[in-house]
């Protein structure tokens, strides 16, 4: 036997053949680039293929900035929410045995399993003009639906299980005897949570929040429904993408979808640099 | 806890008892007493009481029947945080989101205490743990014995009265094993803290404790100073579990310290 084929053949027993692993890694590859990477470039193509000038004018237009500050704040409001609801349900389900526990965790998967045009709907339903609840709201100027609390709403409900599901693995690896040593050290129940069980899962609740928000700001279909999309007053960014584009402004259009790519890219970022 | 030096405290149980399942109590009707800065083993086989005993002396556990003080305070009843005592746990339980400095200063951080206060105790307990250098390392990054002495370090940071361990060498291999069983031994010698130590290892206990506790089946089958339960073992039970440690190779080294 050559001494050069020596080496090929001595890989470990669990190793793949060099073969399979150059044609996995070449198809993970190839998918990346044409449904990922490719899109990701279009997007910035389309929208500089008029100048830098005419991009910045898409960016820097009356109903971009009203569209791009509406997403913020709905973002604000929605990750602020996720995180004490995720906290809360993921440490119920993770420690506590209680009746209707097999339900909540079924309950956490409904807004991924139904169809966010239907989770709108529900808010249209129950707060809309012809609710009673919603009739009321309006008779008392506080309009959910049409309006940034419905907004907030769908989003808050579309969004609601990516923190919860993150934690809940984490808040089951953790072990009882760490959370007695922090208590015979003396450490309140307050100080066991802040300083020793949200740490201990900070990488779970930095990549939950990380998903929620690149959902919360791309969200289409469910706050389509709810909002109207009236121009610079509910459209979020994603709905005035849909409507710079309907009205045949794809250069617009893309200018404005680079702000979202930015923003998937810092979440992004944030999650990577959260897991070294 | 203003003091440099930690003040030592008895341990005193009466009738403690535990029950998990009616029929087999974990703890039945204990009571011993532990002078203050001496230091007592819990012997026994597994599946004895021993951990439920060291937990309900820590406040991690309730007794259902029975008292238990310390010095002369009644803390039946005193939530485990507010004992004061330090315990190192079987598996160390140590903080892995927390560098060694932080595991160890954690006792004092979360009772407010001054920063220099807690850099400089802190700094005291790396020396006497033989730890210098190891300060920013993360759990993650020392060996088993290594932990093993941080977990002491954390739990002896606030000076407590009682420091409880539980099978402290029971992760370690027996080299190891051997080594901190010395170092623990001239430690005690050097803080003279009240020390209740569980073990399976009759040559662990005979070697390092003052008395020595035998349970069974959650029943104190008999306390006292080695060498009185090498003469005079007050049931078969007792000579029985003995006599396995005297045919160990090591029992006819057995030290009787004092």
């Amino acid at each position: 036997m050559m001494p050069t084929t020596r080496a090929t053949t001595r890989r470990r027993p669990t190793d793949d053949a060099p073969v399979i692993r150059a044609a996995l890694l070449a198809l993970a590859v190839a998918i990346f680039a044409l449904l990922i990477a490719a899109p990701a470039a279009i997007v910035l193509a389309g929208a500089l293929h008029l100048g830098i000038g005419h991009y910045a004018h898409a960016i820097a237009d009356p109903s971009t900035i009203a569209a791009a500050r509406l997403t913020l704040v709905v973002l604000a409001y929605a990750i602020p929410v996720n995180v004490v609801f995720g906290v809360a349900a993921a440490w119920s389900i993770a420690r506590f045995d209680f009746p209707g526990r097999a339900a909540l965790v079924v309950a956490l998967d409904l807004p991924l399993a139904v169809s966010p045009v239907i989770s709108g709907l529900v808010f249209v339903l129950l707060f809309g003009a012809r609710a009673p609840l919603g009739a009321w709201l309006i008779a008392h100027r506080t309009p959910i639906v049409f309006a940034t609390p419905g907004i907030v709403l769908a989003t808050v409900f579309v969004t609601f299980p990516f923190v919860a599901r993150e934690l809940i693995p984490a808040f089951a690896s953790l072990e009882t005897s760490v959370d007695e040593a922090a208590i015979v050290s003396g450490a309140t129940g307050w100080q066991l949570l802040t300083r020793i069980t949200l740490p201990s899962v900070r990488t779970a609740v930095i990549s939950g929040v990380a998903l929620a928000a690149a959902r919360a700001a791309g969200e289409f279909g469910a706050v389509a429904v709810v909002s109207g999309s009236i121009a610079g007053r509910t459209n979020t960014l994603p709905l005035h993408i849909a409507s710079l584009y309907n009205a045949g402004d794809s250069t617009g259009a893309f200018a404005v979808a680079s702000l979202l790519v930015a923003l998937a890219l810092i979440t992004l970022a944030i999650r990577w640099a959260s897991e070294r | 806890m203003t003091s440099t030096s930690l003040v030592p405290r008895s341990v005193t149980l009466h009738n403690v008892t535990r029950v998990f399942s009616p029929t087999t109590p974990a703890v039945a009707g204990v009571s011993l007493h532990v002078d203050p800065g001496a230091l007592l083993a819990l012997l026994g086989p597994s599946g004895a009481g021993k951990t439920t005993l060291l937990r309900l002396i820590a406040g991690l556990d309730y007794a259902d029947a029975g008292r238990i003080h310390l010095g002369a305070d009644d803390i039946t009843d005193l939530p485990a945080r507010q004992r004061g005592l330090g315990v190192v746990f079987q598996q160390y339980a140590l903080f892995q989101h927390l560098n060694v400095f932080e595991n160890i200063a954690f006792p004092l951080r979360v009772r407010h205490r001054p920063r220099a206060e807690i850099a400089d105790r802190v700094d005291e307990l790396l020396t006497l743990m033989q730890l210098d250098g190891f300060a920013t390392r993360r759990i993650a990054q020392i060996s088993g014995g290594q932990a093993q002495r941080v977990a002491l370090a954390r739990a002896l940071a606030p000076r407590p009265s009682v420091l409880l361990l539980d099978e402290p060498f029971g992760a370690l291999d027996t080299q190891v094993r051997h080594e901190l069983r010395r170092w623990l031994a001239a430690l005690h010698d050097e803080l003279h803290v009240t020390t209740i130590l569980i073990t399976h290892d009759q040559e662990e206990a005979f070697d390092l404790a003052d008395r020595v506790a035998v349970l069974r089946d959650g029943h104190l089958e008999q306390i006292g100073a080695p060498a009185d339960l090498l003469t005079h073992p007050a049931t078969p039970f007792v000579e029985a579990f003995l006599a396995r440690a005297n045919s160990h190779p090591h029992a006819r080294r057995i030290s009787v310290r004092r």
